[in-house]
């Protein structure tokens, strides 16, 4: 399978991009996050900033200009985690549930269309030897274009 | 059914870290420690306590998703994201959308991650409290910062991955 090495070339690539660019988004709004969640937390009688001026002047009082930027180590390192969760695992239960890859697998050359169909007489099969496909019944079906549909939908968007 | 299946496994591994930044962020002055916080909650109510309102944020976060995908793809298909600063304007008008409907949740699930209050309130409960206190204005404090930081967090996201990929792109060709 070259082709599907090819594709896998770029994956690091694309995902210290991602990772870049998360950290570099979420650095420059950690600010006005920050703010939010004081005015959040804040009850409405009592102690606590109720509006952005006071809830910003409050931390820069305290804590100083970096004082602005607490918390925002923690919510990097989270998405960061997060999202090799979410792609690793999704590899893995996408392959469980039949996606594209099964698919490729049917069309690959080294498969035969006999043994995509269940054969009655087991001594006709092609090969005397086990299935060289882990997921023959994989191969087709409706859920499969579904799953297709929404990787495609979700890579696009 | 993968990406939910993966969405729940990954928003509830790292759920802790959020209720940490909550913890950690959520006050002025205090403790500045991550460690420090993250014992102090484990010591005084068991390590189950860095999971409380775990379901709200679960519950918010696959709402919001759905909401930004179903709307993106409704500009989508009007052809709406097409060239350069389509697909950015879509992006973000349609995070703008679901995050302005679901946002009484955000205000809900702060609430639950401090826990200053009743130690087993429930969502509703927590609903029921903050509205009780300030009404819907209660719900939506916050709501001008959060419009605020959508914009540019989109387009710094924007920038930077286009931006990246160009510059990588340029290296590997030559």
């Amino acid at each position: 399978m070259s082709g599907k090495k090819k594709e896998k070339a770029s994956v690091p690539t694309t995902m210290a991009i991602g990772a870049f660019a998360g950290a570099a988004s979420k650095t420059a709004v950690a600010p006005i996050e920050r703010v939010r969640l004081l005015l959040q937390m804040a009850p409405s009688r009592g102690e606590g900033s109720r509006s952005a001026s006071s809830g910003f002047s409050a931390v820069m009082h305290s804590e100083g200009v970096l004082g602005l930027w607490r918390g925002n180590g923690l919510s990097i390192v989270r998405a960061m985690l997060s999202k090799g969760i979410l792609f690793s695992s999704q590899d893995v239960l996408a392959g469980k549930l039949s996606p594209t890859r099964a698919r490729a697998r049917a069309r690959a050359p080294t498969r035969t269309p006999a043994l995509s169909t269940p054969n009655p007489n087991p001594d006709l099969r092609p090969y005397p030897y086990p299935n060289p496909s882990p997921h023959p019944h994989q191969a087709s079906s409706a859920p499969t274009r579904w799953l297709a549909a929404v990787r495609g939908y979700w890579r696009a968007g | 059914m993968a990406g939910g299946g993966a969405g729940l496994l990954a928003g509830g591994l790292t759920y802790p870290l959020d209720l940490l930044r909550t913890r950690l962020a959520g006050t002025v002055g205090g403790v500045t420690s991550v460690r420090r916080v993250a014992l102090d909650i484990v010591r005084t109510a068991g390590p189950l306590a860095l999971f409380r309102g775990v379901h709200a944020t679960i519950g918010g976060a696959v709402t919001y998703e759905s909401m930004r995908f179903g709307a993106y793809g409704a500009l989508r298909d009007r052809g709406m994201a097409d060239g350069v600063l389509g697909p950015a304007m879509c992006g973000t008008a349609a995070s703008l959308l679901a995050g302005n409907i679901i946002y009484p949740n955000d205000t809900v699930r702060r609430r639950l991650q401090v826990g200053k209050h009743a130690r087993s309130e429930s969502y509703l409960c927590a609903l029921r409290a903050l509205h009780a206190e300030g009404g819907m204005a209660r719900l939506y404090r916050g709501i001008v910062l959060y419009n605020i930081k959508v914009a540019p967090s989109a387009a710094v996201q924007f920038a930077t991955f286009h931006g990246l990929k160009r510059l990588v792109e340029s290296r590997s060709q030559s």
